[in-house]
């Protein structure tokens, strides 16, 4: 567990609004581990920072949240994406794609040079 | 936008001060519950399954801490615990309370008073008509501002001369004078000054007519005689 990288900031709100995305409306703890299984478990994902990531995003109005029972009847909150969040993914996957795709030209030229 | 909402629901959470940790306890007990069920079904005795989901959640009271600091607005929270502070004390220690009183009163009462001569004798603008336009002459003595005493002839040839300036006048110090009306007479400082003094300053007569520059000439002719 000690070699994982842990999550830089400000890429797991991204994560979450990704995941809320394709997966509808989930928990804190299917979030945590979707999002553990989708980085092929290469990421320590300190749960206990997932909560206050979840209150800012709902306090921006990206995410919205209510109780309910969980599929072994346990009561649950459950995160739900909403239009502004959908914009705000959109948005925000762009910007990360275009800075990935920059750094990958430099690294390619480090490479070749 | 986004933001300024954000920080609207915390400010809001900060003075109601009811932030729902309940709800959060209750929150996270479900997540902690849901990984040791998980553990379980891998085959880990329940006491193992919940140790290990409870470090992977890694510390449900820094959890807490965060959660809270992310609900309110800690500075804000300490601000009001301080005002909250400074007003109880005051009522606690009367003594010094009165003595911090009685000190800032004095010290708001002089200032006031310093102020006050300041900017009726320093700041506020001369009270002349234009005092943009208005200079002051002086003698110059190795180079150096020295008086503004000029002999009579000086200052006629001056006023007639220095067609820059649209008039001269001069003054002459203080000098007392007593003032007799029906009553007893009235000491008083006055200032003797040429006629055209209240045209170049351009101060108007507060009742009847001022003085105009045929007494000017008279004193002059008087004078020569």
């Amino acid at each position: 567990m000690g070699d994982k990288p842990d999550v830089w900031q400000g890429t797991l709100a991204l994560m979450v609004l990704r995941t809320l995305e394709t997966m509808g409306p989930q928990h804190g703890y299917g979030l945590a581990r979707r999002i553990e299984q989708i980085s092929g478990d290469l990421l320590a994902l300190n749960y206990g920072t997932l909560y206050p990531a979840l209150v800012k995003l709902e306090q921006e109005g990206y995410i919205r949240s209510q109780w309910g029972s969980s599929e072994n009847n346990r009561r649950a909150k459950f995160y739900e994406l909403t239009k502004a969040g959908q914009r705000q993914l959109r948005k925000a996957a762009g910007e990360w794609k275009q800075t990935t795709e920059i750094l990958a030209r430099f690294l390619d030229d480090a490479s070749e040079a | 936008m986004n933001k300024l909402r954000a920080f609207w629901t915390r400010l809001i959470n900060t003075l109601r001060r009811a932030p729902h940790n309940e709800d959060f306890a209750d929150e996270l007990e479900t997540h902690v519950a849901m990984d040791t069920e998980r553990g379980i079904r891998n085959g880990l005795s329940p006491e193992e399954a919940r140790r290990q989901a409870l470090i992977r959640f890694g510390g449900i009271a820094k959890a807490h801490d965060a959660y809270a600091e992310r609900q309110g607005l800690p500075w804000l929270e300490s601000v009001v615990r301080d005002v909250h502070y400074s007003l109880r004390s005051p009522v606690r220690n009367r003594l010094v309370t009165a003595v911090a009183i009685l000190s800032i009163g004095l010290g708001v009462g002089s200032n006031t008073t310093i102020f006050s001569i300041v900017s009726r004798f320093v700041l506020r603008p001369v009270p002349v008509g234009d005092s943009g336009t208005l200079l002051s002459l002086h003698i110059m003595h190795d180079g150096d501002r020295c008086c503004n005493q000029f002999p009579w002839p000086v200052f006629s040839d001056l006023r007639e001369q220095a067609t820059e300036f649209s008039d001269v006048a001069a003054y002459f110090d203080l000098i007392p004078a007593s003032i007799s009306g029906g009553s007893e007479p009235e000491r008083v400082w006055g200032q003797g000054v040429t006629p055209n003094f209240f045209g170049v300053a351009q101060l108007r007569m507060v009742m009847g007519a001022g003085f105009s520059d045929n007494d000017h000439l008279g004193a002059r002719k008087r004078k020569s005689r």
